[in-house]
């Protein structure tokens, strides 16, 4: 049985712990959130690469590793992920639950330990009178970060997504790509870099969720004390505008060595919803019986994949396809019908209760993993809108056909990004 | 029907094991408190699978590349409606891979399971194949064969198995080719489908909060007895040797990618689990983040993050593989080899040896957190042919550091391997 608990330890900083019998494992996660701006988005991401596999306990990754190889191989991990106009660092440990210790030590607890240690107590040395980030390991992970940015074109669809991303959002926070531009990352300094850091433990708004078997008082304890340890600023309010929507769709197209051609349309709506976006999402093109996947995949054969997605809160609904080049007009005027299709109502009931069925079965699962449960509730915490999976079905459950009808009908087409091959006779 | 439960002391952990008399192998994994319930049906076919024999045949038969992956989209189709249409009656949400050695179709559900397992014990059993529904596949295989085509980890993944294998059917892609596929027809797809998806050549694995007696009582209605047919499926003769030592390929990337493998003997079914966990180990200790060489590699800046290593293992196939991101991918290669010489003369520290073992140890036991990770290894162990799948956390327990140098022996020749390089097409 879950047991849910939630403490505001104040200075903007929030701990749930959800704890269950049946995980075998425990997590423990740790998230900071701030304004995602052109100016800090590389010196974020910077931070994200720096805090995850050394601290001044375990200062090189040999021995960082090794001791996690002593905890059993505990997991830590560090990202950067973006929640609509903001970005997030997201830190998290996970353990074997400590009952499967081969020698009855507490592993929880010390794992707890660890990535405190990284988050609060990193490897520093004085670089020109300012504390910074030690220069050696600093170039490395830079080289890391600019690598990583670079390696965005590595996966087509991704890389088609973070194109278009840049025009459906244009001047808008979520328009910056999530680790800046490589130009950005390049002019990094380590005491920058260190500066960011410190700014983020100062001023962004901090959720910490534990999901696991069990939570002992003092691995409890050990988590609220060294989360009260930071020194604390003005915290970080965090807020999503909708996205406007452009007086004409814009289309463009880039062009690379690709064997397959990718596309992504955007609609914008005003209507932010959590029952009828998710829904109407899941009902176009988000399920393998979806009015798109029947269409453009199984009857036209036009492609592999060919799904649609929501950011919600930005009012964005996207909709992404792997196509050959030669039938990109003939996907795209697909898509178009198939969204006219949804506006006038031309789908079935069994259709649109099939879709709430397989959505509601899926929030069910929420709480089976200890992962999939800290997702939850994080994202939840963050963007101060917490609903338990149960009422997220019950939201899902009670949208109508003319909801549907209204948001497709609400949907006003924002542009539309193809990357195709360089023989590729399209524009 | 014979009905045994398999125990493991170490984690008290058990689950059912039932030979039916329609001659499936069916495991049971019963997680009590999860609302997930996760099904795999799946068949000893996969994409090597392209020699065969039964006891009705006179002689050896050989079909097209790609065809078990072909037969698995085909089997979706029934004869009056689509599979994905009966699941989502029931709210489960169905899927369907193909690997090297395997076919699985699984479902996964919170309520309705029943009704699910019906569906899916249903349509597997009733091919149903028309020169038309065959050919209309052929568009979206070849958009899925593009799509991995633009996939640089899936290409020098290939191309190091090209490079290694002369003859293996491993080395072709899984979907097969444009070329292949295009020679597939409905005729073909049922020799197959019946030669393969015989029920004593495949198994049914279900993990999560079930009752045992109404599946078997399904399975008594549904499962149609076959006759064992004595299936012999072959792979050419394979010379000791590599093809290729070198691959290189240009692709739309920032960073060369690489992969350096090493011929190594396949093993029998009875082998595979504890020469792969051997394997792992050397991998581990010659260049985890735990040792000298991944500290000396990653400092100088020969490897990133990205760097990794795994045992690519399977019927008729051996290869220890190291992988990631370098702008000199030969010189990381010449310090593994240099490595893997001077480990062989010199072995492995006992204490990192030790902290290898527990690291690998908590992997597994978190792998039995949750009923998809845990069905999923009771199709593995079952279509490999082992008879407990507890016996990679017992084999974990009892090896020795004399084992591991035993295996690094036996398994990393360093004059028979293939380095495998995607560079980033020049400007």
């Amino acid at each position: 049985m879950i047991e849910k608990r939630r403490k505001e330890l104040g200075n903007g900083i929030g701990f749930t712990i959800l704890t269950d019998p049946k995980h075998k494992t425990n997590t423990i996660s740790v998230n900071l959130m701030s304004r995602h701006t052109a100016e800090t988005a590389a010196a974020n991401a910077a931070v994200a690469f720096m805090i995850e596999d050394t601290c001044r306990k375990y200062p090189t990754v040999t021995e960082f590793s090794k001791r996690k190889g002593e905890l059993y191989g505990a997991g830590v991990t560090t990202g950067i992920v973006r929640l609509g106009d903001s970005s997030v660092i997201c830190t998290g440990a996970n353990c074997i639950a400590d009952k499967y210790a081969l020698n009855g030590e507490d592993i929880t607890c010390q794992t707890a330990e660890l990535l405190f240690d990284c988050l609060t107590d990193p490897v520093t040395e004085e670089n020109c009178g300012e504390a910074a980030f030690p220069e050696k390991q600093f170039l490395l992970k830079k080289q890391e970060l600019i690598d990583n940015i670079s390696a965005d074109i590595n996966e087509k669809r991704n890389f088609a997504l973070k194109n278009s991303g840049k025009i459906i959002y244009r001047n808008e926070p979520a328009g910056i790509p999530l680790k800046g531009e490589i130009s950005d990352a390049e002019a990094l300094t380590s005491a920058q870099v260190y500066k960011a850091y410190k700014e983020i433990l100062r001023t962004a708004k901090i959720e910490i969720v534990y999901v696991g078997n069990e939570i002992s008082p003092e691995c409890e304890a050990l988590i609220e004390k060294r989360a009260l340890s930071v020194e604390r600023g003005d915290v970080y309010e965090h807020k999503t505008a909708v996205s406007p929507v452009k007086a004409e769709p814009e289309y463009k197209t880039d062009r690379l060595e690709v064997a397959q051609s990718k596309m992504v349309i955007a609609y914008k709506t005003d209507i932010t919803d959590y029952g009828v976006s998710r829904v109407f999402t899941a009902l176009l093109g988000g399920t393998a019986f979806s009015m798109l996947f029947k269409s453009v995949r199984e009857k036209l054969s036009l492609c592999y994949y060919c799904s649609s997605s929501v950011n919600r809160k930005k009012g964005v609904v996207l909709i992404d396809s792997g196509i050959e080049n030669e039938n990109i007009e003939a996907a795209r005027n697909e898509i178009f019908r198939q969204v006219e299709l949804a506006k006038n109502g031309e789908f079935t009931d069994e259709l649109l209760e099939k879709t709430k069925l397989l959505l509601t079965c899926a929030l069910k699962a929420v709480h089976d993993s200890p992962h999939s449960t800290a997702d939850w509730y994080i994202n939840q915490y963050l963007a101060n809108e917490v609903i338990t999976p149960e009422e997220a079905a019950e939201k899902m459950n009670a949208v109508t056909r003319e909801q549907i009808c209204e948001y497709a009908a609400s949907l006003k087409l924002d542009s539309v990004y193809v990357l195709t091959g360089k023989e590729s006779g399209n524009d | 029907m014979t009905k045994e439960i398999i125990r493991n002391d170490r984690t008290g952990e058990e689950y059912t094991r039932v030979l039916h008399d329609s001659g499936l192998e069916i495991l049971i994994w019963k997680t009590p408190g999860h609302s997930v319930k996760h099904a795999l049906f799946g068949t000893r076919y996969g994409s090597v699978n392209t020699t065969f024999k039964t006891s009705d045949d006179p002689d050896f038969v050989t079909v097209p590349n790609g065809i078990a992956h072909y037969l698995e989209h085909k089997l979706f189709e029934n004869e009056d409606c689509d599979v994905f249409d009966l699941y989502a009656q029931t709210g489960a949400s169905g899927n369907a891979y193909t690997s090297f050695d395997r076919t699985c179709y699984l479902f996964t559900c919170t309520d309705n399971f029943i009704p699910s397992l019906r569906i899916l014990l249903d349509f597997v059993q009733k091919p149903y194949f028309t020169e038309e529904t065959v050919r209309k596949e052929q568009g979206i295989i070849g958009q899925e064969i593009r799509m991995y085509d633009d996939n640089p980890d899936w290409r020098v993944f290939f191309n190091l198995l090209e490079g290694i294998y002369h003859e293996n059917p491993v080395r072709i892609d899984i979907a097969g080719t444009q070329e292949s596929i295009a020679q597939i027809n409905a005729e073909l797809l049922y020799r197959c489908y019946y030669t393969f998806y015989n029920l004593h050549n495949m198994c049914l694995a279900i993990a999560g909060d079930v009752d045992e007696d109404e599946i078997l009582s399904v399975c008594d209605e549904l499962l149609k007895p076959c006759e064992n047919k004595e299936l012999i499926s072959v792979v050419p003769e394979e010379p000791d040797t590599v093809k290729d030592s070198y691959k290189e390929q240009s692709f739309e990337i920032a960073v060369p990618m690489f992969n350096l493998g090493f011929k190594s003997k396949p093993v029998s079914n009875d082998e595979l689990a504890r020469e792969t966990i051997l394997c792992d180990l050397c991998e581990e200790l010659l260049v985890g983040e735990t040792s000298p060489l991944y500290k000396e590699l990653y400092d100088s800046g020969l490897i990133n993050s990205a760097f990794y290593s795994e045992t690519f293992a399977g019927n008729g196939y051996f290869v220890p593989i190291f992988g990631g991101e370098s702008r000199e991918p030969e010189k990381v290669k010449e310090r593994l080899c240099e490595e893997i010489g001077k480990r062989i003369t010199e072995g492995f520290d006992e204490s990192t040896f030790e902290t290898a073992r527990k690291h690998y140890y908590g992997a597994l036991i978190k792998g039995l957190g949750h009923p998809e990770s845990l069905a999923s290894k009771l199709i593995n162990t079952a279509l490999t042919g082992s008879k407990n799948a507890f016996e990679t956390i017992e084999a974990v327990a009892s090896v020795t550091l004399a084992d591991v140098t035993d295996c690094l022996k036996r398994r990393f020749d360093t004059e028979n391997c293939t380095l495998s390089v995607i560079r980033p097409i020049e400007k």
